[in-house]
């Protein structure tokens, strides 16, 4: 299974009840998102979502006539304690990867996953591998 | 291929000798039975006899918009009102509205023009031609349908509104041209695009008339290559009749009917003429009108004169495309910046899509124009950066066009009003 996590990038205006608009749009379309994060931009929104199945969501949010586009980023699983992220941050850093941009969400249980954007997803793939970390995959999310 | 050979192809000399003719008669019966011309020329201390060439027009006072609004509704009338056998009114989108009143003859050379116009574009009994403005007190719908009918090809009488029907019936009637307003022609397009219709392959609309508004060269070139159509401007006031004159197949320019309006161009501020290819204010003369006496009106329309020989063989000289009205026209921080000019400037990025807005309001002490731009959904990418550096881009381009620095919003595709009447592109919140 690739270790590869389509996220879902959705443009939104940036204009009071833009995010509201795209919730419901959310909801109608069934999508449950699992993490998100909304970028701070003083001129437009760029939502991010990640979803357990992304294809279908995808498909049925373009159908809605959201502007969609799918972005490959990796889920990094890590214990929920400080410094946990270390090992991935100093594997990635010593090859040269360049992080874009990251958000985490908690998973019940004690772990926590960091979606991370990178610029070249499948080298990290494969470092992080070799540095022993744990990947996530859109099903086991 | 013409409606009116023997007018449309007179030598340009003769044709002046004609509209002199018309003007003299024009003069002398508005002086003798419409009271209000007849004070207007006292007033400029002019009569009919100092009226002996044609280029004595300037001596005539001139009309304005004003004056129809004054006059409201019959004060006007150069014939009693059993006459007038047609009103229309027209969209004022501030004020009283204006009146204009037809004759049979006034309505007869309407059409004539409309019908010399629709011939120019290719336009006959072999085609059905949807009429899609206005049907109603606006002259567009009534206009251009006497006008295609007149030319024999089969009327269907849409007007606006129900996009949906409108496209169905243009596929099962097989459609060959359409008449109707720029953006209601992108608002089709884009209701086709999601009904799934191919407008290239499944429609035989390939012919438009597009007016009522200005609009840019680019947008020709993308009607064109988008769907598959050629588009003329069409262009026409109701204080003139309404919808009137078009393009021929060089696309260069409206060509005037020199024997239904002579066309003046004068420097807006000083009233004084300016020569062929000199860009300036757009003065009219209704020379066969009865109802209602138009002479030297003003229209606020920003064109120029090309008094060149046409390759299609028409004499009647041809007006530059409307680069706005000097009303349209704002004024930013001292420059002025006319919408149409945004608008060539965003329709030759790529990246910009359907449609855009301009807001005008004052910070404090100094004008701020931004303008939300609508992107095309390929251009959107997950990348901030590049987001951030196509809206400093599209201000860019801007800002080399327009000589003034703006501000862009990048907005989502469908996230701006549309519009079916005429487009309202600009809010300017400034108060003076």
């Amino acid at each position: 299974m690739s270790k590869i996590i389509n996220q879902i990038s959705v443009f939104i205006s940036n204009s009071p009840g833009s995010l509201a608009a795209l919730s419901e749009k959310l909801k109608a379309c069934n999508v449950n998102m699992l993490a998100f994060n909304l970028s701070e931009n003083s001129e437009f929104g760029i939502v991010r979502i990640i979803v357990k199945d992304s294809a279908p969501a995808i498909e049925a949010l373009k159908k809605a006539g959201l502007t969609v586009r799918a972005t490959e980023v990796l889920g990094v699983r890590i214990q929920d304690t400080p410094g946990a992220f270390v090992p991935a941050a100093e594997a990635l850093g010593k090859a040269g990867i360049n992080i874009r941009y990251a958000y985490a969400f908690t998973l019940v249980g004690g772990d926590a996953v960091l979606f991370i954007r990178v610029d070249e997803p499948d080298k990290a793939v494969d470092v992080l591998e070799k540095a022993g970390i744990r990947l996530e995959t859109e099903s086991d999310l | 291929m013409f409606w009116n050979p023997r007018i449309e192809t007179m030598p340009y000399d003769e044709l002046q000798k004609l509209q002199y003719r018309e003007l003299k008669t024009l003069v002398n019966n508005l002086y003798s039975f419409n009271r209000f011309y007849h004070d207007r020329m006292k007033e400029a201390n002019v009569t009919p006899l100092d009226i002996n060439s044609l280029e004595d027009t300037s001596k005539l006072p001139f009309m304005y918009k004003q004056d129809l609004r004054d006059n409201y509704p019959d004060k006007m009338f150069t014939v009693p009102k059993n006459e007038i056998v047609r009103y229309h009114v027209s969209s004022g989108t501030s004020g009283k509205p204006t009146l204009v009143a037809y004759t049979r003859n006034d309505l007869a050379y309407w059409t004539e023009a409309l019908a010399r116009s629709f011939t120019s574009a290719g336009i006959g009994p072999d085609d059905t031609i949807q009429i899609s403005y206005g049907y109603g007190l606006f002259t567009g719908g009534l206009g251009a349908h006497y006008g295609a009918e007149k030319v024999g090809a089969t009327v269907l009488p849409t007007s606006t509104g129900n996009t949906q029907r409108q496209l169905e019936l243009m596929q099962d009637l097989g459609v060959t041209a359409i008449a109707c307003t720029p953006s209601f022609l992108v608002h089709l397009a884009t209701t086709a695009k999601k009904m799934g219709i191919d407008w290239k392959k499944d429609l035989k609309c390939h012919k438009a008339l597009l007016g009522a508004e200005p609009w840019s060269e680019s947008m020709r070139q993308k009607f064109k290559d988008e769907l598959g159509i050629t588009a003329y401007d069409l262009y026409g006031t109701s204080e003139q009749a309404g919808p009137m004159f078009t393009e021929c197949p060089a696309q260069c320019g409206a060509h005037i009917c020199g024997d239904i309006m002579l066309v003046e161009i004068i420097d807006p501020d000083t009233g004084e003429n300016l020569g062929p290819k000199q860009e300036g204010e757009m003065v009219i003369t209704m020379l066969k009108k009865e109802a209602m006496p138009m002479i030297r009106y003003r229209t606020k329309d920003l064109t120029y004169l090309n008094t060149d020989p046409c390759e299609c063989g028409r004499t009647s000289p041809r007006i530059g495309r409307i680069t706005g009205r000097s009303d349209d026209m704002l004024i930013i921080r001292g420059i002025n910046v006319f919408p149409s000019q945004v608008e060539y400037a965003l329709m030759r990025i790529p990246q910009v899509g359907d449609q855009y807005m301009i807001n005008v309001s004052r910070e404090g002490d100094l004008d701020r124009m931004v303008v939300q731009v609508e992107i095309q959904p390929d251009a959107f990418t997950d990348d901030t950066a590049k987001m951030a550096g196509l809206r400093a881009h599209i201000e860019y381009e801007l800002k080399r066009y327009l000589n003034i620095a703006v501000e862009v919003e990048l907005m989502a595709p469908g996230s701006l009003p549309r519009f079916e009447g005429k487009a309202k592109h600009v809010t300017d919140t400034r108060r003076f």
